[in-house]
């Protein structure tokens, strides 16, 4: 379901969508489709980590905890012992706090509950440009 | 040709040329006005299901996201997710029947459902999903089998109801505007 060659090179914002559930993975791809996102997909974080291995880059990365093979937990620790620096934003219906704080303690640097609203991806990428003022 | 019978030729046509125009500018308001009220009753339908608490305004703000990824987004994508979330179903049931129950199976079956239910804005079924999952946490089997039937009578509803809206959507999009 790649849409993109992953770059981050350029002025559009690129994004990893990191999920098993091929529905949420549409309609996150949609979404951010909507809003100029040049967006591609894994199914679960060990392609996410294999990706990254291959030289893709991405601005945002938005990691789904529960998947088979390596969950978000895993892949996120590994794509920051990596030295990967995109902003990685957890992505689940957990809503009990240790599950949120576990996550968070794995590298991310947000967590939103599902389900995605545009207003939380614009949230997101406010972070991303003041990030990039930054830099 | 004669003068006279050159006119009369010309206006003939030029009447029939006026009357094809007219009648197919009356078939294509006709359309458009059909088109307009297929739309809304698809609209009203999404309302229907709000006030029933079926779906919340995140099943609308899913069907707007067609404007930006084209016509056949629900089509194909509301078909996937009835299937999948029948594959999930059947699991859970699978995983209920076995003497010994594997509550952490469960309980991912459960975050697996209700994820892709609260994306697509399948509110009543999404919070029961988490009503089976907290039974699954506190290991409680006869609460998870209460909870998976009920899990399963949301969802028999919310199927009925999808399929009776991708009929409408279908003929939005099919241009099938007959009997509106």
């Amino acid at each position: 379901m790649a849409t993109s060659n992953g770059s981050s090179t350029g002025t559009k914002i690129t994004a990893l969508v990191v999920d098993d559930d091929r529905v949420i993975n549409a309609i996150h791809c949609k979404r951010l489709n909507k809003l100029g996102i040049e967006n591609h997909v894994a199914a679960n974080g060990k392609e996410a980590v294999d990706l990254h291995c291959s030289g893709k880059k991405f601005d945002l990365i938005l990691m789904d905890r529960d998947m088979p093979i390596m969950n978000g937990i895993e892949a996120t620790r590994e794509l920051r012992a990596m030295g990967v620096r995109s902003i990685i934003v957890g992505v689940s219906t957990r809503s009990i706090k240790q599950e949120i704080q576990e996550f968070m303690d794995s590298g991310l640097d947000d967590y939103q509950e599902k389900p995605l609203t545009s207003s939380k991806v614009i949230s997101i990428l406010h972070k991303i440009n003041c990030n990039e003022f930054l830099d | 040709m004669h003068s006279s019978s050159l006119r009369f030729f010309l206006s003939l046509n030029l009447s029939l040329l006026l009357f094809c125009g007219a009648s197919f500018f009356s078939s294509a308001m006709a359309g458009l006005t059909a088109l307009e009220a297929l739309t809304e009753q698809l609209y009203d339908f999404i309302q229907s299901m709000e006030d029933d608490g079926i779906v919340d305004y995140h099943f609308k703000d899913c069907y707007n996201m067609k404007e930006a990824n084209g016509p056949f987004l629900f089509i194909e994508l509301i078909p996937t997710y009835i299937s999948d979330s029948e594959t999930t179903l059947e699991e859970m049931t699978a995983e209920l029947d076995q003497p010994l129950v594997k509550f952490k199976h469960l309980e991912q079956l459960c975050t697996r459902l209700k994820g892709g239910t609260a994306c697509i804005g399948a509110c009543r079924v999404a919070t029961s999903c988490g009503e089976l999952r907290r039974a699954a946490i506190a290991k409680n089997k006869d609460n998870c089998l209460l909870r998976l039937e009920m899990i399963k009578g949301d969802f028999s509803i919310l199927r009925n109801r999808l399929e009776a809206f991708l009929e409408l959507e279908r003929r939005i999009v099919t241009n099938d505007y007959q009997g509106c």
